[in-house]
This record gives C-alpha cells, structure tokens and sequence, in this order.
C-alpha cells in the first residue's frame, strides 16, 4: 500500500460518486449514537433539544453524508507524463524516513487525505452559528495540520522500521517502474483528479477491463490492503465521533464502548464492499497507462515479503495516526460545540 | 386529632410519590422509581400501597434486604391480604428460602373454604381445570409449589402435582410442540413450552436437556444444571451422556455452588448494567453475587465488561483472569479472555486461551473464527486456513454462509498473505453456548 494513500483517498471519493453506490443516510439518534443506514431515519431518531443559544435554524445535530469521504470539487487534470517524478534520496547513507516518504508520495498523499477527511468535520452551511464555525474551522486546521499528521504518522512508522527490509523497499523505488508507479500514485493523490476519475468510473461499466487486468487489480487491492484500510478509516471516523458526541451530549445515557464499537464494526462492514469496488475502479484509473507487465511486476513486488511488511507497517501508522486525530478533533469539536447547537440537517443522498 | 391532620396533609403527596414512582417503573426509568418508592413509603409507613410498592420495586432491583423488610412491614399491615402473603412467597422462592415460600403459599391456601382446600388437595384431577378457574389464586399456589420443587431437584414430586392440578395432560407431547416453536416464539413462551414438556415427559431426554440449555443461556444456572443433569441421565446414548457431563463442567461451573441469591442478583445486576445503564448499581450487584459465591464466574465476565466499557483494559484482563481462578474449566471465560486480548493485540496470550476454549466446545465455531483471526496476524496461515475452514463448514451446516469470512480465505488461498486481518463474525448456532 505503500503508495495506494491515493487509492484510498480518491476510491472513497468515487464511492461517494459512483452512481453505483447505493444511497448512504448518517443520522445521529436519542442515544448519541451515529446511524449509517440506505434509508433516511425516522422522525424519531431526531432528538429536538431546547437551543443553547438563539438559532434561526432548528436546533440539531450533524450534517449527513453520503459516502465516507466527501466528493471534492472536480477540476481540470493534468496528465500523469506532466507529473514530476518523486526526488531520488542521495545514493548513499543512511535512509531517512523523510526521503523514505518524499520518493514515495506519502508525505504529499497524506496532505491531500488529512485535507479531505478534515472536510468531515466541518458543519454545512448554516448548520452552526458563524462564531462556532470560526471555532471548528480553528480546531480542524491545528489537529488536522499535515505537518502535525505527518509527524504523527511517521513516528509510528518507525515502530516497526526494519532497514534491511526498507533497503529492499528502496530499490524497488527508484527502480524505472516503482518511480512511475509512485508518479502515477502521487498524481491521483491530487484531487484534481477527481473529475476524471469520476468520468471513467463511470464509463467502466460498458468498458470493462480485460480479464486479466481485472485480476491483478484485484490482487493489488488485496495484497495492499488499500480498501481494507479505508473501511477501517471509516469506521474509526463513526467510533470517534459517536464517543465525542456521547461523552458531549447532555443528559440521556450514553453508548457503552461496545455499542459503539458495535456499530463501528456495523459501519465498516456496511462501506466494505462499496469501498472495494469503488477501490477497484480507482485503481483501475490510476495505473491505466500501465502495460498488463508492469502492473504484473508491480503487484508481484507488493506480494514479497517486502512489500507486504511496508504495506502492513503503513496501514498501522496510517490507522494509529488517524484514529488519534478523529478522536482528538471530535471530541475538541464537541467539547467547543455541544451537539444541540448543531443544526438538524435533512439526510441527503449523493 | 394532630397525627390523624397531620397523616391527612401527607395524603396528597404520598399519593404524587407512588403516581410517580409507578410512572417511572412503566417508563423503564428503574431507579427514578425506587427513590420515588421510598420516599413514598418513608412519609406514609402505614400505606399498604406505599409500603408494597417499595417492596416489589426494591425485589425488582435486587435491593433484597430492602425488600424484605418492607414485605414484611406489609405483612404486618395486612396479615391475612391475599396479596402480600402471595408476594412474600413469591420472593421468598426468588431468594431460595423456600421453606418460608412454602408457608406463605399454605396461608394462601388457608384463605379459602375448607371444601375448597380438600378438592383442591384430593380432588381428582378432572375437576381440577375447572377448581382453579373458579378459583385463580389456587393455579399460582400450585404453580409456585411445582417451581420449587423442581428448584430443589426434586422432579418426579413436581410432575406428581403438575398431572394432579392439571397443569399438564398425560397423554398430550409437549416435547413436540417445545420442538416445533422453540427459536419462533417469545422467550416467555419458550420458557413455558419446555418447561411443560419437562413436566410431562420425564423419558424426553432431549427436550429435558434443551430446556436445561435453554435456561443456562437465560442465565438461571441453577434450574439450567438439573435440567441438564437430568436430560444426562435419562438419555440412552452414551455419547449424549458425554456431551451433558461435559456442557455441566464447562458452561455451568461442575459442581461449584451457586446460591438462589447469587444467581437472583447476577440476573438483576445484568439487567441493570445493559439495559438500565446503571453501572454502580450492576457493580456492587455483582460483587454481592462474588460475595455469596465465589466460584461462580458469571458476575466476573460482567465485572471485566463493565472495566473494558470503561476503558480500563487491564482492569477487565485482570477480572477474566479470576475468574479463571475459581473456575479454570469455564469454556466461556476462556473465549472471552481470548477475543479480549486479541482485541488488545496481545496474539500469543490470545491463541492460548482461544485454543483452550475450542479444545473445551470443538463445536465453538465462532471462537474457531476468533482463533483464526488471531492466528492469521501472527502469521500461522496454515492454522488460520484450516480453522476458518473447519468454521466455515460447521455454520454451513446451519445455514450460515459468512461470506466475507469465506471471501477473505478465498482471497488469502488464491493470493497468499493480505495486509489485513480476517473478519471474525460470531453468530449464534446451538441453543444453550451463546449468552452468559
């Protein structure tokens, strides 16, 4: 997974789009507790809390989304040959994880992920009154702060380094196919790609891949685990916020932490199989200038001993570091802003 | 003339307090109900209501001594009331003091006609239906009678009075019918329909047995182990025998003593605690049920539920390991502590006490799944596939597909080794090893 920060990035975002991606409701019940549901709530999932402070709108909860991860605004995209390839570390001594992280997109794909899960965070339009939404939106940019993440990410990271195996990882990186595998990433990662990516989604239906093309996608989602993490990245969203809002809220009894992680686990298993095939779609998408070869090579390299340990060891500081974040931001947000002033959103589908 | 005033000026708030604490029992709001209760009854001690209220919500929360006390403040008031010499026995049968129980259903009993009290006694059963019809109180004696009877083992003296009361037909298969609705209908109902056919058919070594199941996954462990210490011994097959003998050692503790009491809590204490949200009441339930019996490790499983929903991780390790103490063959306190430290991420620790578990219950095909899981992050994908696979074809055989688990290990077999780790799902398949 080492470079699939992107896949999981812009899969979520065409779940969020694929028109075959069922509706997706988020509601918060009497309880506390975050609902994901095909369907709308019922009237009486919307608890109605007296005001903490005069609001034109009735007083609620939190917005609702359709997908995990928000769908960013489409922009033009520059093609994958315009992309600069990620530097090259100095030939010789010692590997730092910086240069580990800067030849493979993670630090600038982390950006883009940290930017677009921060989105979640930020009430709708009208949702909050405007002195509150100075206060998320101050909240949001420090715990959500790409240096602070980055940081974060990479201590964890370094847990479990092993320099012979990441001597290993870095020849295949500046390898001539792991630089163009990790410039194709990187330029997914923009999400000015995200327009395009949401066009051939679509389009992928009356022009399946081959066969054989198919398969190794599929083998490098496995091997990568790139819609296995963002399942697990959806689902500590939903235990976050569900904890922050419980622990928040006023009055009523609150969610046990296995109710909670009850319904995480509800959650993840609920975006699993979309986040695969819109995973499958991305990936689709992002190696499409790749001969069947060279993505044969790239998905043999991910199956080694290798590539499993770097994917597995960066699914763990991934997961870590945003489940701290979700939690640090969640229960900041909802400290600063108890759930009663947040305005009653109707559920929306995308 | 003062007091008389005085106890006159209280009427209307008594009468406020016992309105609420009724209305706060009838909206589930348990504790609100039982403060309300007491204040009722502490401004009116001569209030029968007041006093009875008190008692019956301080029994439903098992606030026992409270109970007792003000059951007995009733009798006091009302000796000879049909109703509080009813619920005094009905308590006493909740707390084991059976003999007492006894006594109370007597006095009942003796509230009606001698003629009465004679056909009820030996009466020939045909009249018997019609006797109790025209005379209800007279089903709930016998009803109670046959309760504890059964509670003290004693089973054939309990189908004597069922057939003799007719509260069961000689000729007619319950075990049938427990057979045909068991797993459709309600639990109440469950309850009823084996209990009947346990009552009817004393040779319905399966039925027998399922009750006994029946009862230890509602946790009444008590009646559960002579259910099925019974169903063990009247089954021809030895393997059957074997399979009793072993489900009283590990899922119902051996011969380790639970007391009436201790059991009583240990129900009351788990409502409290999942569906009141009452934490320090559940607590100090469960410890008074460690209290009066140390080796039985139900309350211990909820004790370490209680730290980990708290989270303190080592506190609920800490309560598994216990109650591992006093009962280090208990199959389910083995999967628990299991899931827990895989959950934890503590993988050999896990895999010793997951084998443990399925070594103890080889049909355990949900703790198959937790193993699994637990060997697949350590890397033992052999282990991993042959368990999921054991697993994976147990559940089929009840109808059970888990297609991500069978997904997962299709794309484990095809691929090799994922970056994540296998779901491990954990349905319910055999009556009598799915709750505690």
């Amino acid at each position: 997974m080492t470079e699939h920060l992107a896949v999981l990035v812009v899969a979520a975002a065409l779940a969020a789009a694929s028109p075959a991606s069922a509706e997706v409701h988020r509601w918060i019940d009497a309880d506390g507790v975050i609902n994901y549901s095909d369907r709308a709530p019922q009237p009486s999932a919307h608890p109605v809390a007296p005001a903490a402070e005069p609001a034109a709108e009735p007083p609620v909860v939190m917005a609702t989304v359709a997908a995990p991860l928000a769908v960013p605004a489409p922009a033009p995209i520059p093609m994958p040959a315009a992309i600069a390839t990620p530097a090259e570390p100095a030939p010789s001594g010692p590997v730092t994880l910086d240069v580990l992280f800067e030849l493979t997109g993670t630090k600038r794909q982390l950006a883009g992920l940290t930017a677009r899960l921060a989105r979640e965070f930020r009430p709708a339009k009208g949702q909050v009154l405007a002195p509150a939404q100075v206060t998320i939106e101050r909240i949001v940019a420090r715990t959500f702060h790409p240096d602070t993440v980055y940081q974060l990410a990479k201590e964890e990271f370094a847990r479990g380094l092993d320099r012979a195996k990441l001597e290993a990882k870095l020849r295949w990186l500046r390898s001539p196919l792991g630089r163009k595998v990790a410039a194709l990433e990187i330029a997914t990662a923009d999400p000015e790609h995200d327009r395009e990516l949401a066009e051939f989604g679509a389009t992928v239906a009356a022009k399946p891949p081959s066969e054989r093309r198919r398969q190794l996608v599929e083998r490098l989602d496995w091997v990568s685990g790139a819609s296995d993490v963002s399942a697990d990245v959806t689902a500590a969203l939903s235990s976050s916020v569900t904890r922050a809002i419980a622990l928040n809220a006023g009055g009523g009894r609150r969610p046990s932490r296995r109710q909670i992680e009850s319904q995480a686990e509800e959650v993840r298993a609920g975006a699993a199989v979309t986040l695969r095939q819109a995973t499958i779609v991305s990936m689709l998408y992002t190696y499409r200038t790749l001969s069947d070869e060279e993505l044969e090579r790239y998905v043999e390299f991910e199956s080694t001993e290798v590539g499993r340990w770097y994917n597995a060891l960066l699914r763990r500081a991934l997961l870590t570091t945003l489940t701290r974040t979700f939690d640090e931001t969640a229960q900041a947000v909802f400290a600063a802003v108890p759930p009663d002033r947040w305005a009653r959103a109707t559920p929306t589908a995308r | 003339m003062l007091a008389a005033a005085a106890i006159a000026a209280d009427r209307p708030a008594v009468g406020s307090e016992l309105e609420r604490a009724k209305a706060a029992f009838a909206a589930g709001r348990h504790v609100e109900a039982l403060d309300a209760a007491r204040r009722a009854a502490d401004s009116a001690p001569a209030s029968l209501p007041a006093v009875l209220l008190r008692a019956s919500i301080a029994e439903f929360m098992g606030e026992f001594d409270e109970a007792a006390t003000y059951y007995g403040k009733a009798t006091t008031l009302a000796p000879n009331d049909p109703d509080v010499i009813y619920r005094n026995a009905s308590f006493a049968v909740r707390v084991g003091a059976y003999d007492r129980a006894l006594a109370n259903l007597d006095r009942l009993l003796r509230l009606h006609p001698w003629p009465i009290r004679w056909l009820f006694a030996w009466g020939p059963s045909r009249i018997q239906p019609a006797l109790v019809t025209q005379y209800p109180l007279l089903v709930q004696i016998v009803q109670a009678q046959i309760d504890i009877l059964m509670e003290k083992g004693d089973l054939a003296r309990a189908r004597t009075l069922a057939l003799a009361h007719g509260i069961v037909q000689p000729d007619r298969n319950y075990c049938n019918d427990a057979r045909g609705k068991a797993g459709q209908v309600s639990s109440d109902e469950t309850f009823h329909i084996f209990r009947l056919a346990a009552l009817a058919q004393p040779d319905a070594a399966d039925c027998i047995w399922w009750y006994g199941q029946w009862l230890t996954d509602e946790g009444f462990v008590r009646l559960g182990r002579l259910m099925v210490a019974e169903g063990t011994r009247v089954t021809p097959s030895a393997g059957n025998k074997a399979s009793g003998a072993a489900y009283l050692r590990v899922r119902l503790g051996g011969d380790r003593e639970v007391s009436k009491r201790a059991e009583q809590l240990f129900l009351i204490a788990r409502q409290r605690y999942l569906r009141d949200g009452d934490v320090e009441g559940a607590t100090r339930l469960f410890e008074e049920a460690m209290r009066l019996s140390p080796r039985f490790v139900r309350p211990y499983h909820y004790r370490a539920q209680i730290a980990w929903d708290g989270g303190d991780d080592t506190g609920a390790v800490t309560w598994l390991e216990r109650a591992l103490q006093v009962d280090p063959e208990s199959w389910r306190t083995h999967r628990n502590l299991g899931r827990l430290l895989g959950r934890l991420e503590r993988f050999p620790a896990a895999e010793t006490e997951l084998t443990t578990a399925v070594g103890l219950f080889g049909d355990d095909a949900g703790g198959r799944l937790a193993l699994a899981r637990v060997l697949y992050a350590q890397g033992k994908y052999a282990e991993y596939a042959r368990e999921t696979s054991a697993a994976l074809a147990f559940f089929k055989r009840y109808g059970q597909e888990l297609p991500e688990t069978r997904d997962f290990l299709a794309r484990h077999e095809r691929w090799g080794p994922g970056v994540g780790v296998p779901p491990a799902p954990d349905p319910p398949v055999i009556m009598g090893w799915n709750y505690d």
